[in-house]
Formats: structure tokens, C-alpha cells, sequence
């Protein structure tokens, strides 16, 4: 449904896309994930059409993604990193007119967004320009999904939600996805993919360094997690089943695992008394460790 | 061409091309009303206290004693081509560079509706919104003429007066629709267009005042409308209008197939 052939945009310096090669299935859900500034953008702003790129060819659903853009966004919903709306305009206006614009304004479409609009709880009365953030993000949102569309273009999606609107988001994509949508999501939160995506490509620096599905690369993840304990735990468990760790105080520690052996470490530290356990928020480069590494960039 | 992007255009950009009807019919108004049918006299004692190279630059050294030539002398002097300019400089900028840069022409193409449809309707508003201008400027004429001194208007000449301004308009507009389709910075978009607009102003004052700079006339659009010339029937009207109609599809052309393949920032 979604593939690129060597798609390669060069900006000034190093920055830019290299050569990307993927390909998503129609139904499936693609987790396109990296660090700020790794070219996720930059991709999608190929496939939307935006840009085109030096070499190689973009397309969705067979459509060369810059002269049939037109013919593409009739299929598809795009949640832009940023939106920027027209001054001026409200809210309700707005979705009238992007639905004016896609030529269809039904009575079944408007049900659909207004579902999505109680769903996100987004407020529809005054202004764009005076909403806050994360109601700009919901717009964008319900702008993206309010016409049902086969392909999902959605990058940073959850940006600015808080962690009950970001699981709202996570039912809706699974409830698309069960409809038989095809997804693309770039996010440089390994969680959103997590639950949700069925295949997950990994970019470093305009590259990708691993493509691969969800089970495998959680394998590859290492997950931190912060745990206090009542007393002394016993090390030497932990250093033979192959947990490191950094002890920040005599029961405070910190303990990485992979991410595939979390059920091991569970057994584990049901030996010990846990009085605190969270898991740690992480970046890109700390969960995946074995790609985004100083070795990696020179193997 | 697409109706609801058209429609906001409308909506987005109504009071300002209200602002320029009701202060150029304004100005007509009070130009036919100060025309006194006994003569011109009055008004070349007036002028004779200036500087001679002012009148000219301000191409008022020949005074046609007729109320059409007086609204040619007038009107269509230098005032035609200054209040158009800056409405087109204004409007060029705000119907395509305007949105690239802040961000906003992203949602626009996130419906299914092509570039060069996209840009297309925002270059029929331009050349919609100059001749609804001119269409009133055409009427006030009219009426006023008719109310202060019936038939005294040479409405044909008249007609010929509002085509030709209203093409060299549509001229202007899309020297800056095309910089505005071209730059994807209002900054560069602005400067460009004004920029070669206050230029062409320029040299056509300039070629008036003097024989040694008149061959500046030659570089400037604006000297291709000569209102005196039309008022006493030596300019060829079919001549110009094509001349302008050709500029302007070729500007209108080249700033949609810039736009068509350009990278853009949203």
C-alpha cells in the first residue's frame, strides 16, 4: 500500500534521507520510529507529496506520491508533526471547510466526527488561534480520521496529549487497524508503537538500521526500571540471570532489562520485598541501545 | 478551480477590497464633482504655481477641457496606477506566500485537491477581485457623471478608460501573484513584488519630467496606459489589451508551474 524505492532527499550538511527502502502492506501498521531530527519528517513530507525527492519513487496504493497527491489524500488521513491553521478561523468552521474542500459533507460523515469530537473531548466553540496546544493536536487529529480513510499518515500523532487522551489514541488506532486500515506512524516514543504496530522501522540519521516486527525488535529493547526495596536484594540473582544495574543509594536501584526477558526479572525480584517499582521514561537511543550506539554509527 | 477555497478567499479578503472600492470611488466622486464645465482655467492657474517638472511627473502638463479628459488627467493619471498597486502588492502576498509561510497551505493540501488547482483558484480570485474593483469604479463614473453633468461623459471612452486600467491591473497582480507563488517567504515575496512595482512607478515619473529621461518610460509597464492617449483616441485598445492579457497569462502560467514543483516548507 505504502512503499518507497531508494528515496533519498539530501538537505544542506549531512541532514536529509538516505536511500530509504520500506514497505507497508495494506492493513498493516508500520512503526516508523527514530530520534528528533533522524528524517521521519522529511519522509513523510515525500510521501504527502510536499516534497520530491532527488532520487528514487515514493508511492501509496500505486500512486506516485507527487503528481497524484490529489488522488492519494482522497485515501488518506495525514496528522502533520505541526499543524498551523488559518488565522481567524474557528474551530467549527474549520472542519466544515476542510470537509467542503474533500467534497464530502454526508450525514454519516458528520457522525463520524462528531463521534471523534466527544471522543477527544475537543472543544469546538472559538477561535483555532486561542486553543491551547493539545486541542490544536486533537483538531488535527479529528481533521485526519473524520472522512475514514484507508491510509493513516500520522507523524508524532500524540504530540502535546496528555497520557489519557495518548490512550484514547492508542484505542482509536487499534480499532482502525482492526478495520483493516493501513497505518504509518513516526514517533520517537517506542510506547506508542508498542501497542499498536505490527512492524516497526528504525531510522538513525536518514538511514534505516533495523526493520523488523514488533516481537523481534522488542528484543532488542532495553527497558529501565526504577525499584526500591524493603531490604538488601540479593545481586547475585540478578547478576546471574544477567540484569545490569546502577545502585543510586543502599535500596534504590536502577535495573535495565531487555525487553523480551521482563518475565525473568519479575521471577526474579519476587524473591526480594519491592516497595517501588516504575519504569523509567527513556529515549530512543537509551531503549535501543544496540542501534544508536557510537559502535553502531561506524559498523 | 475549487468553490469553497474561492468562497474563503472571498470571506478572507472582502474588506480589503472593500477598503480600495470605497476609496477609489470615493476619489472619483470627488474628481468629477470638482469638474467645472466652464473650463479648466481655475485648475491650470493652479498648476502653473507648481513646478514644471512636478506637473509633468505627475502627467498633468496637458489638461483635456472635456469631463472625460479631465477624469483621464486626474483619475487615470497617477492615481491609477498607485491605489491598484498597493491593493494587488496586499492581495499577492496574502493569497499564496501568506499561507506557505506561516504553515497553513498544509491543510489545503491535505485534501484531495491538487497544487495547481489550489493555485489556480487563488489566481481567478485575484483577477475576480480586480475587475469587481473596476466594475464599480465603472459605475460610480457613470452615476456620478450623470447626476452632476448628464451627458457630458464620453461613456464609451469612459469604457475604454476602465478597460485598459483594469487589464493593466490585472498585470500588476500578477507580477505579485507570480513572486508570491515563486518565494516561499512573505518577506522575499513582498520585496519582489513591490520592489519592481515601485520601480516601474518610478521610472514612469521620472521619464515624464525630462527628455534626457524619458527613454526610462520604455522599461516601465505603466507607461503602456497612457490615459491621455486613449482620451483622444490614439492609442491602439486592441493593441494594449492583448499586450497586457499575454503578460498576464504568461505570469499567471509560469507562477502556477513554479508553485506545481516546489518544494514546500508546510
Amino acid at each position: 500500500m505504502i512503499e518507497t524505492r531508494d528515496i533519498t532527499l539530501k538537505y544542506s550538511g549531512s541532514k536529509g534521507i538516505f536511500d530509504l527502502n520500506f514497505k507497508v502492506e495494506k492493513g498493516e501498521a508500520f512503526g516508523y520510529i527514530g530520534p528528533k531530527g533522524a528524517g521521519k519528517t522529511s519522509t513523510i513530507r515525500v510521501l504527502m507529496g510536499l516534497s520530491h525527492s532527488s532520487k528514487g519513487l515514493a508511492t501509496i496504493n500505486g500512486l506516485n506520491c507527487f503528481n497524484k497527491a490529489a488522488a492519494i489524500q482522497k485515501i488518506t488521513g495525514y496528522i502533520p508533526e505541526q499543524t498551523s491553521f488559518f488565522d481567524g478561523m474557528r474551530v467549527k468552521e474549520y472542519l466544515n471547510f476542510i470537509s467542503r474542500m474533500r467534497g464530502s459533507s454526508g450525514s454519516k460523515k458528520t457522525e463520524l466526527r462528531d463521534s471523534l469530537i466527544e471522543r477527544f473531548e475537543l472543544e469546538t466553540r472559538g477561535k483555532i488561534e486561542n486553543l491551547s496546544n493539545d486541542m490544536k493536536q486533537k483538531l488535527a487529529i479529528v481533521t485526519a480520521f473524520m472522512h475514514d480513510p484507508e491510509v493513516l499518515i500520522l507523524d508524532e500523532p500524540t504530540n502535546g496529549l496528555d497520557p489519557l487522551m495518548q490512550s484514547r489514541f492508542v484505542d482509536l488506532i487499534i480499532e482502525e487497524k482492526r478495520q483493516g486500515k493501513t497505518i504509518l506512524m513516526a514517533t520517537h516514543m517506542f510506547e506508542n508503537v508498542e501497542r499498536t504496530c505490527d512492524r516497526v522501522g528504525i531510522l538513525k540519521e536518514g538511514r534505516i538500521v533495523a526493520q523488523d516486527d514488533i516481537i523481534q525488535v522488542k528484543s532488542a529493547e532495553i527497558k529501565s526500571y526504577f525499584v526500591r526495596f524493603e531490604d538488601h536484594p540479593n545481586l547475585e540473582q540478578l547478576k546471574k540471570y544477567g540484569f545490569g544495574y546502577k545502585q543510586f543509594s543502599e535500596k534504590d536501584y536502577e535495573i535495565l532489562c531487555q525487553g523480551d526477558r521482563i518475565d525473568a526479572l519479575v521471577k526474579v525480584l519476587s524473591h526480594e520485598k519491592v516497595l517501588v517499582f516504575n519504569s523509567n521514561t527513556q529515549t530512543l537511543e537509551e531503549i535501543f541501545q544496540k542501534y544508536y550506539s557510537k559502535e553502531a554509527i561506524n559498523a | 478551480m475549487s468553490i469553497p477555497l474561492f468562497l474563503k478567499d472571498i470571506k478572507d479578503n472582502i474588506f480589503l477590497l472593500l477598503i480600495f472600492v470605497f476609496l477609489m470611488s470615493l476619489y472619483l466622486g470627488v474628481i468629477i464633482y470638482m469638474y467645472d464645465p466652464n473650463g479648466v482655467g481655475a485648475l491650470v492657474d493652479m498648476l502653473s504655481l507648481l513646478p514644471v517638472a512636478l506637473v509633468k511627473a505627475m502627467r498633468l502638463s496637458t489638461i483635456d477641457s472635456g469631463l472625460t479628459g479631465f477624469i483621464g488627467s486626474l483619475f487615470y493619471g497617477i492615481i491609477i496606477y498607485l491605489f491598484p498597486m498597493v491593493y494587488c502588492i496586499i492581495l499577492g502576498n496574502r493569497l499564496v506566500a501568506k499561507w506557505v509561510n506561516d504553515g497553513s497551505f498544509a491543510c489545503l493540501l491535505t485534501t484531495p485537491n491538487s497544487r495547481v488547482k489550489i493555485i489556480v483558484t487563488q489566481g481567478i480570485y485575484m483577477v475576480f477581485s480586480i475587475i469587481v474593483l473596476f466594475s464599480v469604479l465603472f459605475l460610480v463614473g457613470l452615476a456620478v457623471s450623470g447626476y452632476c453633468f448628464p451627458g457630458t461623459l464620453d461613456k464609451s471612452v469612459f469604457f475604454e478608460l476602465n478597460l485598459c486600467a483594469c487589464l493593466l491591473t490585472i498585470t500588476v497582480g500578477m507580477i505579485c501573484f507570480f513572486f508570491s507563488c515563486l518565494f516561499n517567504d512573505t518577506t522575499l515575496s513582498l520585496g519582489f513584488g513591490a520592489g519592481i512595482l515601485i520601480i516601474f512607478f518610478l521610472f514612469t515619473i521620472l521619464s515624464g519630467i525630462s527628455d534626457l529621461t524619458a527613454f526610462l518610460g520604455k522599461y516601465s509597464l505603466y507607461n503602456a496606459f497612457n490615459s491621455l492617449a486613449i482620451v483622444k483616441g490614439e492609442a491602439n485598445i486592441v493593441t494594449i489589451c492583448v499586450g497586457f492579457l499575454t503578460i498576464s497569462l504568461l505570469l499567471f502560467a509560469a507562477g502556477v508551474g513554479a508553485f506545481g514543483i516546489k518544494r514546500l516548507p508546510v
